[in-house]
């Protein structure tokens, strides 16, 4: 059995030391791996970086992070994301890690993502500059995903995105807003490369549980969504029993 | 135009919008999913933060970007219930 804990859209600011670490220490009695789907801080301040990499050295298990929007907003995601890297967590954006575990291997590929719509309410490519720019780039994200999880050889092969793939997670959000939510080209090169499930934020709104348009199964692990700590995701991948689906009771 | 019309109050849907991107940008709340309504001269601000420091620092930023309305702070902290959730995927 895999165990793979996921959640996003922490939003770890100067404010919130000591508010996630008490949560975090319990991550390792209950899964293998950690993996955060963006908007780890406020507004991407370095100074916010400090007090996540902190709140995170309770964890205890290896951790995968892509970073989201809100990490961007402050012009540093590269300080972030080497804070980060620096603190033993792996920083996702267009690449994939494997990471061994007792139940087998766990393959993540991952990307920030970006926006553009999804089926038949989606931008295209067409117009002006800035047009072609947002839409272009996610296009390129898309692409990008696609080749390196197609490349991606472990028991279970996740997808880690910021943004989202699909719109079925998302209901509860304004229908104006899911252009800015997400893209199908994402779910498209999920579909295409193929995955056992893909995680993503960013939809504080939206719901936890959703499928591409070719049916892999999509989680929305928005913090706010869960209003969970964290989510355990569980594999049979060596044909144990898996978790019993019960909510794992806080330990004294 | 005429004056009475150049004097004209800005639209609700505005000021809502003035106060939207003021919390977005405020870097003691930096939020960008708060929904904002107006009634009159009063605001309604609701939605969930992750501390209670942000959820305060709405009142003043509100306050800032429209003096004079009376601000109804209906931010609450984002609750975390104990434990996790298991799902086993096939």
């Amino acid at each position: 059995m895999i165990r793979v804990a996921a959640v996003g859209d922490i939003h770890v600011g100067t404010d919130s030391a000591g508010r996630l670490r008490p949560h975090l220490e319990r991550v390792a009695g209950e899964a293998d791996v950690l993996l955060l789907a963006g908007d780890l801080t406020r507004v991407g301040e370095p100074e916010e970086a400090a007090v996540l990499v902190e709140e995170l050295r309770g964890a205890g298990v290896p951790v995968v992070a892509v970073l989201g929007n809100h990490d961007y907003h402050g012009g540093c995601e590269q300080v972030v994301a080497g804070m980060l890297e620096d603190a033993g967590v792996r920083v996702l954006e267009g690449d994939a890690v494997v990471v061994e575990t007792p139940g087998g291997t766990v393959g993540v590929a991952g990307a920030k993502g970006f926006g553009g719509g999804f089926l038949g309410a989606c931008g295209s490519d067409f117009g002006e500059p800035l047009m072609k720019a947002f839409v272009g780039h996610t296009r390129e994200v898309a692409d990008g995903l696609e080749k390196v999880l197609a490349d991606v050889e472990a028991d279970v092969r996740i997808a880690l995105l910021h943004y989202a793939p699909t719109e079925t997670t998302l209901q509860g959000e304004r229908l104006e807003i899911y252009p800015f939510l997400g893209s199908y080209l994402l779910g498209e090169a999920v579909d295409r490369a193929g995955a056992d499930v893909v995680l993503h934020g960013h939809a504080h709104a939206g719901t936890e549980k959703g499928f591409t348009p070719g049916g892999i199964p999509v989680r929305n692990v928005a913090q706010p969504v869960l209003r969970r700590p964290y989510n355990v995701y569980c594999f049979n991948a060596t044909g144990e029993v898996g978790c019993d689906g019960e909510a794992t009771a806080a330990r004294e | 135009m005429t004056e009475v019309e150049r004097e004209s109050p800005e639209p609700d849907g505005y000021l809502c919008e003035r106060v939207r991107r003021a919390l977005a940008d405020d870097p003691g709340v930096g939020e960008l999913g708060l929904t904002v309504s107006i009634v009159g001269r009063r605001v309604f601000v609701s939605g969930d933060v992750p501390t209670p420091e942000r959820q305060q620092a709405v009142s003043s930023v509100v306050a800032e970007v429209l003096p004079g309305y009376e601000v109804h702070n209906d931010v609450t902290v984002t609750s975390l219930a104990p434990g996790s959730n298991t799902e086993t995927l096939p």
